[in-house]
């Protein structure tokens, strides 16, 4: 097949298939409405570390989590849920609330949806596991 | 002689298309049958097309590896139909120990961890695929093919008819295949436990096209009615940017190598060992995941996944 015609073949297909996602709808996202799936979520991605305590964010789309090796941080990505520990991460206010960086190449930042209370809470909190 | 066969993945590429758009309207309209989500799905589609590119520009390696090859075998085979046949049950069992290794041995697993970066498990996933494949010298193990006299072109054609046959196998849409089918082939049951992170499943079904490696090699585990496969990675990755998504662990083998106090014997077994080893010990394994599970659910010890052999 000429490179140019498999090159609009691909082109087309993935916008046709883009259209269709949004038209259908694949583009929701998980919320964490209660700390069950949080903690659910959170044990799925860190089996041998279980969540001891885990703090829900009002916007359901993140939680810090304490498990046996410090406070950790769970966030949404797309239907599903992925975590990061908080050891040696940077965290910074964002005009969403706060972002993380946590100098890892398969998880670099997390943008955290907080309400201004949390931002402030969730940082002290941050800083204090980090210590 | 010069032998002429059609590159089947690209023609199959419109198919391609049009059964993911096929998938995604059932499940749609059906409302089961799988998920999709549009970040995921794009990053997957992303990195089929990135995979494209790559055997563009680094395919030429293995091609002439095989014509090097080729060039030295007193062997020819010919084309016959049944020598293409043969040559397509010994690729898929070459397929076979390749996909082990790739899960086996950390050095191979950064190639192929990206296939299992997702968390969905959908026709788009069967796309998600490696850009690294050639630094992983894995065409070494298609050398005896081309020695015993099988001619580059049609290995790589039976390779590529091997791929188009895991296409669709990536769905939730489909259940059980008939039972003598489920017992030969490999199918959408059995490759969503390939995929799953459950304790249970891991390191499980390794085979492209033909079931029967892992049945005879000791790594088939049939899909569980009440255990649902949970997919993705042991510990997944937080980004959906595909260079990130298909470098990540040759980045991660990079950190471990240069970290303080570690002497070349470890970084050489950071190459081979299995993902999760560590040189002081903390690291994790299949094995003791699956022995945590069974400490939490005794009543899982011996099921399919949990004999004594795996754990």
């Amino acid at each position: 097949m000429p490179l140019e015609v498999m090159a609009s073949i691909v082109v087309v297909g993935l916008l046709a298939v883009y259209v269709m996602m949004r038209v259908m709808k694949f583009d929701q996202t998980l919320v964490l409405t209660d700390e069950a799936i949080a903690r659910a979520e959170w044990g799925a991605d860190n089996v041998t570390a279980p969540a001891q305590e885990v703090i829900v964010a009002q916007s359901g789309q993140a939680a810090l989590v304490r498990s046996r090796r410090g406070w950790g941080v769970l966030w949404v990505m797309g239907l599903d849920a992925t975590s990061h520990d908080l050891a040696g991460a940077d965290v910074q206010a964002h005009p969403k609330g706060l972002i993380l960086k946590f100098h890892d190449f398969a998880a670099p930042c997390v943008v955290l949806h907080l309400t201004p209370d949390e931002a402030t809470a969730w940082r002290a909190q941050i800083e204090e596991g980090q210590q | 002689m010069t032998l002429n066969f059609p590159n089947v993945t690209d023609l199959a590429t419109p198919f391609f298309v049009l059964a993911i758009a096929l998938e995604m309207a059932w499940i749609f309209y059906e409302k089961r049958g799988g998920r999709y989500e549009a970040q995921d799905a794009m990053t997957s589609l992303f990195m089929g097309v990135g995979s494209v590119v790559s055997g563009l520009l680094v395919g030429f390696i293995a091609y002439w590896f095989f014509m090097a090859l080729w060039a030295i075998t007193p062997l020819d085979l010919g084309h016959a139909w049944w020598v293409i046949a043969i040559c397509f049950v010994l690729d898929d069992l070459r397929y076979y120990w390749v996909h082990r290794f790739g899960h086996r041995i950390r050095w191979v697993w950064a190639s192929h961890v990206n296939h299992h970066s997702s968390q969905h498990y959908n026709l788009t996933t069967a796309l998600r695929q490696t850009w690294t494949g050639t630094f992983t010298l894995m065409m070494i193990v298609r050398a005896p093919l081309v020695l015993m006299g099988f001619h580059p072109a049609m290995i790589f054609f039976v390779g590529g008819l091997n791929l188009i046959y895991q296409f669709w196998i990536h769905t939730e849409a489909i259940d059980k295949c008939p039972r003598w089918f489920e017992a030969v082939m490999n199918t959408p049951s059995h490759h969503r436990v390939h995929h799953g992170r459950n304790a249970r499943y891991l390191d499980a079904n390794y085979a492209g096209v033909f079931i029967i490696w892992d049945r005879m090699f000791g790594t088939f585990v049939p899909e569980q009615r009440d255990e649902p496969v949970d997919y993705g990675l042991v510990h997944n990755i937080g980004t959906f940017n595909p260079l990130r998504v298909a470098f990540h662990e040759w980045v991660a083998i990079f950190k471990d190598w240069t970290q303080p106090g570690v002497t070349w014997y470890d970084r050489w077994n950071y190459a081979i060992k299995p993902p999760g080893w560590r040189h002081d010990g903390k690291g994790g394994s299949t094995e003791m995941l699956k022995r945590i599970d069974v400490k939490r659910n005794p009543e899982k010890a011996g099921t399919p996944g949990f004999e004594e052999s795996r754990m």
